[in-house]
């Protein structure tokens, strides 16, 4: 372990001007492990200069923010974000690295670690320093068995921090820190060229943060059926997401996709239906307060993970329900 | 003269019959080669013993007895009017002679009844599966129409002026030409015939040569149309496959250049081609064909006529997908064998259906998407039921049932099968067999986590590559685990097992569940229930049923435990199929209605309370079935083995 | 155009999570028989990728694995569905591989397949669930890359993808030869064909050492960043209220009360 790495960074991610919810969540744990082993928090974002997000992320924790100013960076490329995040790597010598285990993160992470030769462990579900050494906790085999890794070699040990693994850090607006300008490396040219990006208008409320969501799986048996989560979704105020068969099948889109290689969702009330409880699923359901399950498997995996459940047709099942819901919250 | 005229006439007509036939031989001949087994003396017998009693064809009581008057009185007729009128040899019968001349009479007669009432049956009753009658049609019932009137003219002629000076006309004995001479007098009266001898000789004439022509031109257009099939028919009859019903024909991947199935017209062997020239468009498949009956693309009447016309007009490397049929009517087929049960003439269907699927899937990997999954996962993971929550052993957790290592003198192996150990419905059916087994006290052991699947998913879908593999390895496993008596729930199991695994070397013997329930309940190993159950209809399935003859086991034992039996109007060997075979249960989308939904209602119907099955993909559909037509709380499907264990009290509630 | 699929042999990742227990010192996931090696999931949809170009382009594809001996069915089952070659990098003589020596290795291997036009990888390892190895061999071997790619075609010579972003899609293009790694929206992937399995029996696959790479050893174990230190089954400690009725309607109402009155509705 070179003794001249110190401290934590992490990686923010903006959206629409705004930091997204795993920043908050990358902020906790970067908290946690900065101070354990000693050394600032960083946090490293891209595309604006001092503002309202460089604040947010000192609100939320950061002691230092470095921001690279440059404009072409606002929405994420990915050699140009790699040669930014090495170069800062580089420049500030941090003995961990954290990435959310987003769609962006799944693309950079690699590649900085690649770049600037560290270990990387990816979808961690918890990291903690072990007697001065540190360690991630993360699913493997789908998420049926759980891996502890420690890492080897020298410079940074880049992680990715599952969503909604963690809680988020918390907010003190008056906290301040240090904010470093830092200028992007003269890089090579891309050689990927961004053509255009295409972002459907989200039918409704998508699933990532929703309050709710109602989830179907290949027990459903047709896209029409989704109709009718939807119409419960609706109600209770949330989203209609599905399992990795469901998308397959044409039924949702990805964005909609709850799992291993879909998103992690934590809301307050997961209702799956036709859902048999696969672990790469229940990878991205198994944080919500209270789980429900409708399968007409009594020995259906999902039982297991579920705070309710009941036995039986969908079919049957959902009506009822929503009806007795429309009646309960009306 | 004339005799030398008529003798000349019809030896041309039969040479010019026989060349046509001869040709037809060798189209059938640019077909594949095939062996026939058997004597040839033992096949015609059986052939000539089953058109002579019409056994079949009896089966339709209005067609068969029309077709009754046609044939038997053609087949008495014929002969005897070329013994007497061209080989010009006596009639020596003696006292007898009268009645034999009632009888050639009264034989005119029938025949045209039969005529006439086939013509309105086929063109005024028009039954839906006669959908294809035509100028042919008319063709043949005319000239047979034009034969019996002719003779009939023949006899009358001469009593006309006999009638007219008050002499002695044809005795009712006579019907045929007492009703003529009736009629031909009554035109005289009216004026339209002229009564005088000398008049009427030319139209005796007339009469003797139409009826002489239009046998020697039957005769001559026999095999050009639609009357080929007492030829063809017959042929096919007595070249008839032997061997099981439902087991399928290998290929042999270890010839030089093996067949991948049948692509072109010319790779289907000569015997198919022989079907398809045989099929008489009766149309009786088309009546009981499941896929039919809900509205699927494929007809099997259709398919073979499409087949026998392409065979007839086009290239022998005409495509038959797509060129000759779609793949929409390959897929649709459950290879339920109701088609073959129901054709008089032993037309197989489900060969050539089977044949051009393995073409589609083994050279062209063509195969309908969800069909294709469970190939894969065939292909991958040894079962077809991708996604599956259940393992091979999860269902016998707390049953104490020992593997066969574990228990080598065990009197049965119990082969659950991939559907019986993984899918949530059939695993409850299997739990049941087994409670009810032990409560027997039969010991029997299980392949646990080494059962293979038998491979029959494969082979119905046509992958007989993949089907072949697994075949090899679960026989050399079998051996290798000292299996010789089998147990199996699933009516696929059993037919690969017992029918199709011999010729890759796994003889066994297999026992069907319901048979083994009720040799235990005859022995008393089980006990009988009292009467008064709930009443119960059997869905006879079709690979335990119509394919392997097993019809009474699964009765007796249903009414062994008490339950009141009802029959299904479809049952036994015409019993009509769930609609999960032939690779259907992992199909869906295909055009069409719903198979199982057919059947469902048809249970439903019997007001029965409970619908058994006895095949763990008939469960599965009825279930479905059932609640599609409202019937659920009604009617409820079970296994057999279900059935006794509820009878006996066996089943438990987290079951 | 030449071709080349990264695929991993795995068990069977379908396989419920009862067939598999942590057993040893130092631990190690153990699988029951009945769990088959099986070809990674994603991986799949990488060689089917590749399979597609062959079919469309004329392109030969060559298959590559890092495994055990066992692997060698992996790569026949390639063959089966059409690959034109195979190589199986023999993983004995490494020890314990983590993905960035995973990547190294393969990124030796890829090199002495050249030339070539493409890589394709899929999105992550069905076992070991990392997502990183594809990106390695692209920065060992300093070529472009696109991740999480549900479209691709060749258009004008470059690689045209449309990959996973949030909220829907990015069009990029890339030159040749590049990286791709894909995910599973990117197509259905095929069956074997009995034509490629008959002419498969005829083909050798070699297997490749270090020194057919030439990489020594310790290169490759000098790459290694991770260590699996821990291994456990997740314990869920949860026990589900099974909420019933007369009946599935009836059930389905009580479920809401339920709800309400754990104040989770």
């Amino acid at each position: 372990m070179g003794t001249d790495h110190t401290g934590v960074l992490i990686v923010a991610e903006v959206s629409e001007g705004r930091l997204t919810s795993i920043t908050a969540e990358l902020l906790a744990v970067g908290r946690t492990l900065a101070d354990d082993l000693g050394g600032p928090l960083g946090a490293l974002v891209m595309g604006g200069g001092p503002g309202e997000v460089t604040s947010e992320l000192a609100a939320l924790g950061a002691d230092c923010v470095y921001t690279i100013g440059d404009p072409t960076l606002a929405e994420y490329r990915p050699e140009a974000y790699t040669d930014a995040v090495a170069a800062t790597i580089a420049a500030t010598r941090p003995s961990v690295v954290l990435l959310g285990h987003t769609l962006i993160g799944r693309d950079l992470a690699p590649r900085v670690a690649f770049r600037v030769d560290a270990g990387l462990a990816t979808d961690c579900i918890a990291l903690a320093v072990d007697g001065g050494a540190l360690r991630g906790t993360k699913p493997v085999y789908g998420g049926k068995i759980l891996a502890t890794v420690a890492w080897e070699g020298e410079g940074a040990r880049l992680a990715t921090l599952r969503p909604k693994a963690a809680e988020p850090a918390s907010r003190q607006p008056d906290r301040q820190a240090t904010i470093v300008a830092l200028e992007m490396p003269a890089g090579k040219p891309e050689r990927a060229r961004i053509l255009s990006r295409r972002r459907a208008a989200a039918e409704g409320p998508v699933i990532d943060n929703a309050p709710v969501v109602v989830s179907g799986g290949r027990g459903l048996g047709t896209k029409e059926n989704f109709d009718r989560l939807q119409e419960l979704a609706a109600l209770l105020g949330g989203a209609v997401g599905g399992s990795r068969a469901a998308t397959d099948a044409g039924w949702i889109t990805s964005a909609q996709q709850v799992g291993l290689t879909g998103k992690v969702v934590k809301p307050r009330l997961y209702i799956a239906v036709g859902i048999s409880g696969a672990m790469q699923h229940m990878a991205g359901c198994q944080g919500a307060r209270t789980l429900v399950a409708i399968n007409t498997d009594p020995k259906a995996p999902i039982f297991q993970y579920a705070h309710y459940g009941v036995v039986g047709d969908w079919a049957k099942v959902l009506p009822a329900f929503t009806a007795k819901c429309r009646e309960l919250l009306t | 003269m004339e005799t030398l005229l008529l003798r000349g006439a019809l030896l041309v007509a039969v040479f010019i019959g026989a060349a046509r036939i001869a040709r037809q031989v060798k189209v059938w001949r640019q077909g594949r080669a095939t062996q026939v087994d058997g004597s040839l003396v033992t096949r015609v017998a059986r052939a000539v013993l089953d058109v002579a009693s019409h056994r079949r064809i009896r089966r339709n009581p209005v067609s068969g007895l029309i077709h009754a008057c046609l044939f038997f009185t053609v087949a008495f007729l014929g002969p005897m009017m070329v013994w007497e009128h061209v080989l010009e040899l006596p009639v020596a019968l003696g006292g007898l002679s009268q009645i034999y001349r009632s009888l050639l009479d009264i034989a005119g007669v029938l025949l045209l009844t039969g005529v006439v009432a086939a013509a309105i049956r086929r063109f005024v009753v028009r039954p839906p599966r006669l959908y294809d009658a035509n100028r042919h049609d008319v063709l043949a019932l005319t000239l047979l129409a034009l034969l019996a009137v002719s003779g009939f003219a023949v006899a009358a002629i001469p009593f006309v002026p006999l009638l007219a000076i008050g002499g002695p006309s044809p005795g009712w004995e006579m019907p045929g030409a007492a009703a003529m001479t009736l009629a031909l007098a009554a035109a005289a009266g009216a004026g339209l015939l002229n009564a005088d001898p000398e008049a009427l000789a030319p139209l005796l004439a007339g009469a003797y040569w139409t009826h002489a022509g239009t046998t020697i031109v039957l005769v001559a257009w026999l095999p050009f149309g639609v009357l080929r099939h007492v030829v063809y028919s017959f042929l096919n009859i007595v070249l008839v496959r032997g061997g099981p019903r439902a087991a399928l024909a290998p290929i042999d991947f270890e010839a030089e250049s093996p067949l991948l199935g049948t692509r072109t017209l010319d790779e289907l062997t000569w015997k198919q081609r022989l079907d398809l020239d045989a099929c008489t468009r009766c149309g009786r498949c088309h009546a009981v064909c499941p896929a039919t009956a809900a509205g699927r693309p494929l007809s099997p009447k259709r398919f073979i006529q499409s087949l026998r016309q392409a065979m007839a007009t086009r290239d022998g490397d005409t495509a038959i997908v797509p060129d000759v049929v779609s793949e929409d009517i390959l897929w649709s087929c459950t290879t339920c064998g109701a088609c073959a049960e129901a054709c008089p003439v032993d037309i197989a269907v489900v060969d050539k259906i089977v044949d051009a699927r393995r073409h589609l899937v083994m050279s062209e990997s063509r195969v309908p998407d969800t069909a294709q999954t469970a190939l894969r996962s065939l292909e991958e993971r040894g079962h077809p039921w991708s996604g599956t929550t259940h393992t091979r052993t999860s269902w016998a957790e707390g049953l104490g049932i020992p593997t066969l290592a574990e228990a080598p003198d065990a009197e049965y192996l119990l082969w659950v099968g991939c559907t019986g150990a993984l899918v949530d419905r059939n695993v409850k059916a299997t739990k049941a067999l087994a409670r009810v087994l032990q409560h027997a006290g039969v010991r029997f052991a299980i392949l646990g986590a080494d059962e293979p699947c038998t491979g029959d998913p494969a082979r119905r879908l046509g992958s007989e590559l993949l089907f072949q593999m697994m075949a090899q390895q679960t026989v050399g496993m079998l051996e290798q685990q000292g299996a010789k008596r089998i147990v199996t729930q699933c009516a696929h199991c059993y037919n690969t097992l017992a029918n199709e695994y011999p010729k890759f070397g796994g003889t066994y013997e297999v026992t069907p569940h319901v048979t083994l329930l009720e040799e235990l309940q005859r022995a008393g190993r089980l006990p009988m229930g009292s009467a008064g159950g709930p009443s119960v209809a059997l869905h006879d399935a079709c690979y335990l049923g119509r394919a392997n003859g097993v019809f009474d086991p699964p009765r007796e034992v249903l009414t062994g435990a008490g339950l009141a039996l009802r029959e299904m109007p479809r049952n036994r060997e015409r019993s009509f199929c769930c609609g999960a075979g032939g690779g259907n249960a992992w199909q869906s989308g295909l055009p069409g209605g719903k198979i199982n939904v057919l059947r469902a209602q048809e249970a439903l119907d019997t007001g029965a309370q409970i619908v058994a099955t006895e095949c763990p993909f008939c469960l599965q559909m009825l279930e479905e079935g059932v609640v599609d037509v409202g019937g659920a709380g009604r009617l409820r499907p079970m296994d057999v083995s279900e059935v006794v264990a509820e009878s006996l009290g066996l089943t438990t509630t987290t079951d | 155009m030449h071709v080349i699929a990264c695929i991993r042999q795995v068990p069977d990742y379908e396989a419920p999570a009862g067939l598999f227990t942590v057993e040893g010192s130092p631990p190690a996931i153990v699988a029951s028989r009945e769990v088959k090696p099986v070809i990674g999931l994603f991986d799949q949809h990488a060689l089917e990728a590749a399979l597609r170009l062959k079919d469309a382009h004329g392109a030969t594809v060559t298959a590559v694995t890092l495994g055990p001996p066992g692997a060698v069915d992996v790569l026949k089952r390639a063959l089966h569905m059409g690959a034109d070659a195979a190589v199986l990098i023999d993983e004995q003589p490494y020890g314990q591989l983590d993905a960035a020596a995973t990547a190294t290795v393969l990124a030796a291997a890829i090199t002495k397949l050249a030339p070539f036009d493409m890589v394709l990888c899929g999105r992550q390892a069905s076992d070991w669930d990392g997502g990183v190895v594809g990106a390695g061999v692209a920065e060992r071997l300093d070529l472009p890359l696109a991740s999480l790619v549900k479209a691709l075609e060749i258009q004008n010579g470059d690689t045209r993808v449309e990959r996973l972003i949030d909220g829907g899609v990015e069009d990029a293009a890339l030159p040749n030869p590049c990286v791709l790694t894909v995910t599973n929206e990117l197509n259905t992937p095929r069956l074997t064909n009995v034509k490629h399995i008959l002419a498969a029996a005829k083909k050798k696959i070699p297997t490749w050492g270090p020194a057919d790479l030439t990489l020594p050893v310790e290169a490759v174990t000098r790459a290694v960043r991770i260590r699996i230190v821990g291994l456990a089954k997740p314990i869920v400690d949860r026990r589900c209220e099974m909420v019933a009725g007369e009946g599935p309607e009836d059930a389905g109402t009580n479920l809401a009360l339920a709800l309400r009155a754990s104040k989770s509705l």
